[in-house]
């Protein structure tokens, strides 16, 4: 080893030391350089295959999507065209629907009517003769009166538990008094009574 | 030194990274709606087909043929006068129907809730023997025409040898007419 006149090592050495260094920093900086680039390298390569992958796949589930969609749509416009149809011929009927409805109703009215004239006229008996029956409908209630003539009281009474019905609020005889076309005993007798339409 | 400067391509990678994310955030939003949108379509189409089932079902219910005589104030009266004219055993004395027509008012119930419809008033003398006469009027019953009966007075008027009676039947009626509800 050489050594100078003061005793330290010549500075000969020194500069190779250095450059030793400065190399070994160049050395270490390009490592990190290309790590850095290997990992942006890395990076970019996975995003181009994750969009390569991905992106084809979800455009084509869109496309299949959009299709289906579209297979729909023609589908809806198609079933709005027969509904239409279907609601044309509806509305056209309407009136005869409407008129059918309330001739159920009034067939209903009607029958209750019916039942009850004849239900006075059935309930006259061989002592007894009817002159006239008369049914008022009014307000939801039907009001019978019934004129007739019968041999006796009992024929009158007989009557009138013919004709009594549950539920109505008037239904008895209102009137008599003595008449001969029947017999001596005879009277000309009304019976009342009053039920609602619809019980 | 490197042909690669190295923040650039840290950039440019971040910036492909990006990019990729919007591209595959877009990809994704097109697929995700054009599913909603199918989805969406595939319901409508659903309820419009059961409408229309349920339609073609009660299409056989819809009544065909003419339109009834129901929706004429004369063509509703004349139905009745022919009804009446059409039967035997007893005679119309009178037929007397008003030329007004009101809104329809219903005397078998205490709540009317029918709008469109109109009435007719109409009053009717018959004569006859007395099962012609109630035989007769139970017939009406079959007419096409709604009507309501407001009053209906049988009177006997004589009897014969046989034990018959004739009779005299005054009904007031109203025949109702269809205007629509529009």
């Amino acid at each position: 080893m050489s050594e100078s006149s003061f005793g330290n090592a010549a500075p000969k050495s020194r500069s190779i030391n250095i450059g030793a260094n400065l190399l070994g920093e160049w050395i270490e900086e390009q490592a990190r350089t290309r790590r850095d680039l290997a990992r942006s390298f890395a990076l970019l390569g996975l995003t181009v295959a994750t969009v390569g992958i991905a992106l084809p796949t979800l455009l084509r589930g869109a496309g299949e999507a959009g299709a289906k969609a579209a297979a729909m749509k023609g589908r809806v416009t198609k079933l709005d065209e027969a509904l239409a149809v279907s609601d044309k011929a509806r509305k056209e009927a309407q009136p005869t629907l409407a008129v059918e409805g309330m001739r159920g109703r009034t067939q209903a009215s009607f029958d209750r009517l019916l039942d009850e004239l004849d239900g006075a006229l059935r309930a006259g008996n061989a002592r007894t003769v009817l002159s006239s029956v008369h049914a008022d409908v009014q307000a939801g209630e039907i009001h019978l009166i019934v004129l007739a003539e019968a041999e006796e009281d009992g024929a009158a009474d007989a009557f009138a538990r013919n004709a009594e019905e549950a539920g109505a609020s008037v239904d008895a005889i209102t009137n008599s008094r003595p008449s001969r076309l029947l017999g001596p005993q005879g009277l000309s007798f009304q019976y009342e009574k009053r039920t609602k339409v619809s019980p | 030194m490197t042909a690669f400067d190295p923040q650039r391509a840290r950039r440019a990678a971040l910036g492909a990274l990006a990019l990729g994310a919007l591209v595959v955030a877009g990809g994704a939003w097109r697929m995700v709606h054009a599913r909603a949108e199918a989805t969406d379509l595939r319901f409508q189409a659903e309820a419009r087909q059961k409408r229309l089932s349920e339609a073609r079902r009660t299409a056989g219910d819809l009544p065909k043929g003419p339109k009834p005589a129901a929706l004429d104030r004369s063509r509703a009266v004349s139905r009745l006068r022919a009804a009446l004219g059409a039967q035997k055993g007893f005679s119309v004395e009178e037929f007397q129907a008003s030329t007004e027509e009101t809104p329809y008012l219903t005397t078998y119930a205490t709540d009317n809730k029918d709008p469109g419809w109109m009435q007719v008033p109409v009053r009717i003398l018959l004569k006859g023997r007395s099962a012609a006469l109630v035989g007769a009027v139970a017939k009406l019953r079959d007419l096409d025409v709604p009507f309501e009966i407001d009053t209906m007075e049988l009177t006997r008027q004589s009897s014969d040898n046989t034990g018959m009676s004739t009779v005299s039947a005054q009904i007031g009626l109203r025949v109702l007419v269809y205007r629509g509800e529009g």
